[in-house]
């Protein structure tokens, strides 16, 4: 059940024009909420029902079934409500968990996230990093640890950081299109009726036969069932990774712009940056280089997966999902951890498909191999031509 | 005027404590203005946790017929809305024909022969009704655009008979277990509460509530098991519901306290984990570390 917020958290001094509720309205839609001008009806309705001098405790509690939608919103509405309303009472250590201010957020977001948790490059512990391939790639195990899992890949064809161009995104954004088509509206293999459909389903009709008594008949169509996967786009930005991160992350906005995907991105924390993405603005190019800059050392795959799948709800994992990791697998979580998260991502019928920077699969982390079986689709995406070929195969 | 908030909430958390739900204010608040601004209520929540029973209890509070939709992948408006009866249309035209009379297309497309389903039984209701839409992400999205009419505006058009909008605005409660995203049309038309697991000490409220039998010594051993038991990694942590069917467990074993050796109770354990992972994932060194 949810926690009721004691009204004694809140000074005397409560003041509450009704002017100011727009401009709560607007600080929430900042934060990532999605609060109408209905909504903003609602909160002054609510205040008539409760009259003046009432509670802030009581209209912070009236006023969350309103302001929220979904269990994100639920989770952040209270501290939100405290930094607007009452910021002379914010300590030092509250802070608002989720995405932050949209228009200034995406490095922020990162940042905040990497600065978290992390002490600095190769301070986390490497537990599923080792690789599984050989002796003489573990001989090499010392220094992808330290230089990061893509990092000791050969050096890219393209150079992403330095040379993007408006043409690349283009080209992406084809690329996006292209795949667009492959994955909407699939067919299935199972049938619904469908008035426009143009098979007849003999079943029901007979049923509707035998129902009119012989006298009629009401034919019921059908057609396939068509399948519109529901893309969640997880890419890895921990320091091994900063040379794609970049790339990737440019993908993800071109996917984001032809696509309903949902994008998240992580290394010891995630967060969420489809809202980011999804604007289109010459500003939001440059955020998105600054995304890459200053990358630390720790990446938390399994327990990032865990958490957007699973723990958070920040995305429903059903037959319907496609989950695409964007990673070189190097992971400091427990080795089989990943294979028991993308076990249960499997379990709800989600398909994980695995976007890698590196050679081959067979080089890549210990946790990668105990997990292979969990993921349906490899693609090498080490630059922009092979990710091209590897989207061209995709299914 | 606070005060009298504060007595309705408290009101509504007596009634639904004698119809056999426990909720707290937040929850409370959440009803109080479903039924005041007249917006549907989204629940959203682990399964388990009480959201088709808070629809069931809401409906003895207000004492207002209790009308279930539970919607499936294919759910459509014939199953949702209104059918029409063709089997009687038919025989109408038929003994028309008989007696030599003209069919009167107007009469064959009227309400004596429109079969009313949930939704349209629930805006027709003329006392008012308590409508649930039990796990509304199982249906599909074109079922969830239809809703939105009915939600919004409390009517639903019949094309043969027009708009046939409620006379008593229904209490509606939609419930989602999160297999799929909800749409933003129709979240933003609802009000929004995330029931999450109870702590402790509301769950051994609950199960007092629910299985007055048990002593209540294993009440709350359970109640703080159970709750231990959601902190570790499961694929299906165990609801309320989980809960009280393991004390009743409990209690047909006549127990009156958590016997010292876990392990003789594993057996019981089929009534709180659910799939074969968690069963094997909980060990007899895990059931010792959870009975302290």
């Amino acid at each position: 059940m949810s926690v009721m917020t004691p009204c004694s958290d809140y000074s005397d001094d409560w003041n509450l024009p009704v002017v100011r509720i727009a401009e709560f309205c607007r600080y929430l839609r900042e934060n990532g909420m999605r609060t109408t001008t209905r909504d903003a009806e609602l909160f002054i309705e609510v205040l008539d029902l409760i009259g003046n001098g009432a509670d802030p405790g009581r209209i912070e509690q009236l006023w969350r079934p309103i302001a929220c939608s979904s269990l994100r919103d639920w989770k952040i509405w209270s501290e939100l409500f405290r930094l607007f309303w009452f910021p002379h009472r914010v300590k030092g250590t509250v802070k608002v968990t989720g995405t932050t201010r949209r228009s200034r957020q995406l490095r922020e977001v990162i940042e905040q996230a990497q600065s978290a948790t992390e002490a600095g490059p190769g301070a986390a512990s490497v537990v599923g990093d080792s690789p599984a391939a050989s002796n003489q790639d573990q001989s090499q195990n010392t220094t992808q640890k330290s230089a990061g899992g893509a990092s000791v890949v050969d050096p890219l064809g393209r150079d992403f950081q330095s040379q993007w161009l408006p043409s690349d995104l283009t080209t992406l954004e084809r690329t996006a299109r292209s795949v667009r088509a492959q994955l909407l509206n699939v067919p299935t293999r199972r049938w619904r009726i469908s008035s426009r459909g143009r098979d007849l389903n003999l079943r029901k009709t007979t049923e509707s036969i035998i129902r009119l008594g012989g006298d009629g008949v009401i034919p019921k169509w059908q057609s396939h069932r068509r399948q519109t996967p529901q893309v969640v786009m997880i890419i890895d930005v921990s320091r091994s990774m900063e040379a794609y991160a970049g790339f990737y992350l440019r993908l993800a906005r071109a996917f984001s712009r032809c696509l309903p995907v949902k994008v998240f991105v992580f290394h010891v924390r995630y967060a969420e940056i489809t809202d980011l993405l999804v604007r289109d603005n010459p500003q939001i190019q440059e955020k998105i280089d600054a995304v890459t800059a200053g990358f630390q050392g720790g990446t938390k795959i399994a327990s990032s997966l865990k958490n957007i799948c699973f723990e958070d709800n920040a995305v429903s994992v059903n037959r319907r999902t496609r989950v695409w990791v964007f990673s070189d697998g190097f992971d400091t979580d427990e080795p089989d951890q990943l294979r028991s998260v993308l076990g249960r991502i499997r379990g709800r019928g989600g398909h994980v498909d695995w976007f890698y920077p590196n050679k081959t699969v067979a080089g890549m982390s210990q946790c990668i191999q105990l997990a292979r079986v969990f993921v349906k689709n490899w693609y090498s995406a080490g630059n922009l031509d092979e990710l091209e070929t590897s989207l061209r195969q995709m299914r | 005027m606070g005060d009298q908030l504060d007595s309705t909430l408290q009101s509504i958390r007596t009634d639904l404590f004698r119809a056999g739900y426990l909720c707290d204010h937040q929850l409370a608040g959440s009803i109080h203005l479903a039924m005041k601004l007249e917006r549907p209520l989204l629940l959203e929540g682990d399964a388990g946790v009480g959201k088709t029973a808070l629809a069931t209890a809401v409906s003895e509070m207000v004492s207002r017929s209790f009308i279930r939709l539970q919607c499936f992948e294919g759910l459509d408006h014939h199953d949702a809305v209104y059918e029409w009866n063709y089997g009687r249309q038919l025989t109408e035209i038929r003994l028309a024909e008989a007696s030599a009379q003209r069919v009167d297309s107007a009469a064959i497309y009227s309400e004596d022969f429109l079969i009313q389903k949930p939704i349209l039984r629930a805006l027709k209701e003329q006392e008012g009704a308590v409508l649930l839409i039990d796990e509304i992400d199982r249906s599909d999205e074109a079922f969830e655009a239809y809703l939105l009419e009915a939600l919004s505006d409390y009517q639903i058009s019949i094309p043969e008979l027009g708009t046939v909008k409620s006379t008593v605005v229904p209490i509606v409660i939609l419930t989602s277990n999160g297999t799929r995203d909800l749409s933003d049309a129709l979240r933003r038309r609802c009000l929004y509460h995330y029931l999450e697991y109870p702590d402790v000490s509301r769950e051994t409220e609950i199960l007092r509530l629910k299985v007055p039998e048990a002593d209540l010594h294993l009440i709350e051993q359970a109640a703080q098991f159970v709750n231990m038991l959601r902190k570790e990694d499961l694929e299906k942590r165990p609801g309320i519901a989980e809960s009280i069917d393991w004390l009743k467990a409990l209690t047909l074993y006549g127990l009156q306290s958590l016997p010292e050796d876990p392990v003789s109770l594993r057996g019981s354990l089929s009534c709180l984990l659910k799939t074969a992972r968690d069963r094997s994932d909980v060990s007899d060194d895990t059931l010792q570390r959870l009975f302290g």
